[in-house]
């Protein structure tokens, strides 16, 4: 009895250290890569009429899948439990127009950038007075909890910062006048201008660098997809993706 | 297990608690005195008025929680372009919500005392206010002590949902430190446990009122 428990300790560690062993991109082509995104954020992703989750993350990953020869499965989930997500493992990879910061550097890797753009500030068209960062002190700010431009919102001191779950949340709750301005990267700024046209933009912030999150130990993982977003680059597909999307 | 993290953050889960504890306190009032009426109207002998009461009851049971709370945070400005700040918003929810389950408590209550006491103050000249007044609901109150603490433990608890609409309360307050830090194991274990005291507490004050309040 207690011979076979030792056995299958014994059979339990060697596996686990199979499994360390055993590379990400290994394993990803084993099983599939696993991606997990927030499909409230449009045009990067966001959910189609039939509840698909559709967006330039989408494609992109679908090339990337088809250069390193896996297959690409999209988990959507809510955005502040994808870091979590993915450093618990239930996801490989974090595709959500996440815009690169050192914050999140020090907890996750990111891929080579594959968009720039600004963040803007976005207030309804009756709205005076708002041009800058500094004029949003005493004012309601809509963001997304867990985002960058939360961060953001958060410096401008007097700024009352609402987070919500889901960035169509923070662009409702700006529409229905809860909140008098909304921080989001441009592309997504558009989007929402489209769907609302009661709002406009008011500002440019800085311009900011998108990348796809990994976990620091698949360095593997990253390498392969760096490289595919680089040949994706050279050979004209992601300005196509972005002439498709971000137009 | 990263300790220091959830002592560096225990100032700020404290205010959130503080909020989630005001919300609570505000509803279940509000829910009690509407609920009050609610109950009343329910078990008056105007057809209309307890057949529209009963509507109000089912179609508060009836609905998520968490749809109310969207329906008035962003349907009243919507529809009287006028805005509602989050806190009040939640209140107003939680409130109406609330009533709808007091209601159903307080007749329970009011149907348990025994109709003969009614027949004796009927016929000792008390009016038909004064017998509900003096004799029927402190004796009501009393018996449904504690079905209310258990409401007020399930508003304590729902009003976690108030995060949706970015109340900074406790859940809010562990979310937001746990998106900036990604340590969510932490968090929340920190948040459950301070719910936990709130509602310990809750019930521990409940057990003293019944044993004071006991009919004798």
């Amino acid at each position: 009895m207690r011979k076979g428990i030792v056995v299958m300790v014994l059979m339990g560690l060697l596996g686990a250290s199979g499994v360390l062993a055993q590379s990400c991109l290994a394993n990803v082509k084993a099983n599939g890569l696993k991606v997990g995104t927030s499909p409230d954020y449009p045009p990067f992703e966001s959910l189609d009429k039939n509840n698909k989750i559709i967006g330039f993350d989408v494609d992109l990953l679908n090339l990337i899948g088809a250069e390193l020869g896996v297959k690409v499965n999209f988990i959507g989930q809510s955005f502040d439990g994808l870091i979590p997500a993915l450093l618990s493992k239930k996801i490989d990879l974090i595709a959500a127009g996440l815009t690169i910061t050192e914050e999140r550097k020090k907890s996750v890797d990111f891929s080579r950038p594959y968009i720039s753009g600004p963040n803007v500030i976005i207030t309804r068209k009756e709205t005076t007075g708002i041009s800058k960062l500094e004029d949003l002190a005493g004012k309601k700010v809509a963001v997304q909890i867990g985002s960058a431009q939360e961060k953001i919102a958060s410096g401008v001191k007097g700024a009352e910062v609402k987070s919500y779950n889901l960035y169509t949340d923070a662009a409702l709750a700006l529409n229905t006048r809860q909140a008098d301005a909304l921080i989001v990267h441009r592309f997504v700024g558009r989007a929402f201008l489209k769907q609302y046209p009661d709002l406009k933009v008011v500002a440019e912030l800085n311009q900011v660098d998108t990348g796809l999150a990994l976990r620091k130990e698949c360095s593997d993982l990253r390498r392969a997809i760096d490289a595919a977003i680089e040949k994706l680059e050279k050979n004209g597909k992601m300005d196509e993706l972005a002439a498709k999307w971000f137009k | 297990m990263d300790f220091g993290l959830i002592r560096e953050s225990l100032p700020f889960l404290l205010q959130g608690a503080w909020v989630t504890l005001r919300i609570t306190a505000l509803s279940l009032l509000f829910g009690i005195l509407l609920g009050t009426l609610v109950a009343l109207a329910r078990m008056s002998p105007i057809r209309w008025l307890s057949g529209l009461t009963l509507g109000y009851i089912e179609l508060l049971r009836g609905t998520p929680l968490l749809v109310q709370i969207f329906l008035i945070f962003f349907g009243i400005p919507q529809l009287t372009q006028q805005q509602i700040n989050e806190f009040v918003a939640g209140v107003i929810a939680f409130s109406i919500n609330s009533s709808a389950y007091v209601a159903e408590i307080l007749r329970a209550g009011i149907q348990s005392i025994p109709k003969g006491q009614r027949e004796a103050a009927l016929s000792l000249g008390f009016s038909p206010t004064q017998t509900l007044r003096y004799i029927i609901l402190p004796q009501a109150f009393t018996r449904v002590i504690p079905p209310l603490v258990n409401e007020g433990i399930t508003l304590l608890k729902n009003s976690s949902l108030l995060s949706a609409i970015a109340v900074v309360e406790l859940t809010r307050a562990g979310q937001l430190i746990s998106a900036r830090t990604f340590k969510p194991f932490e968090m929340y274990l920190a948040v459950s446990l301070i719910y936990l005291v709130m509602t310990l507490v809750l019930s521990f004050v409940a057990r003293q009122l019944e044993r004071r309040w006991q009919v004798r």
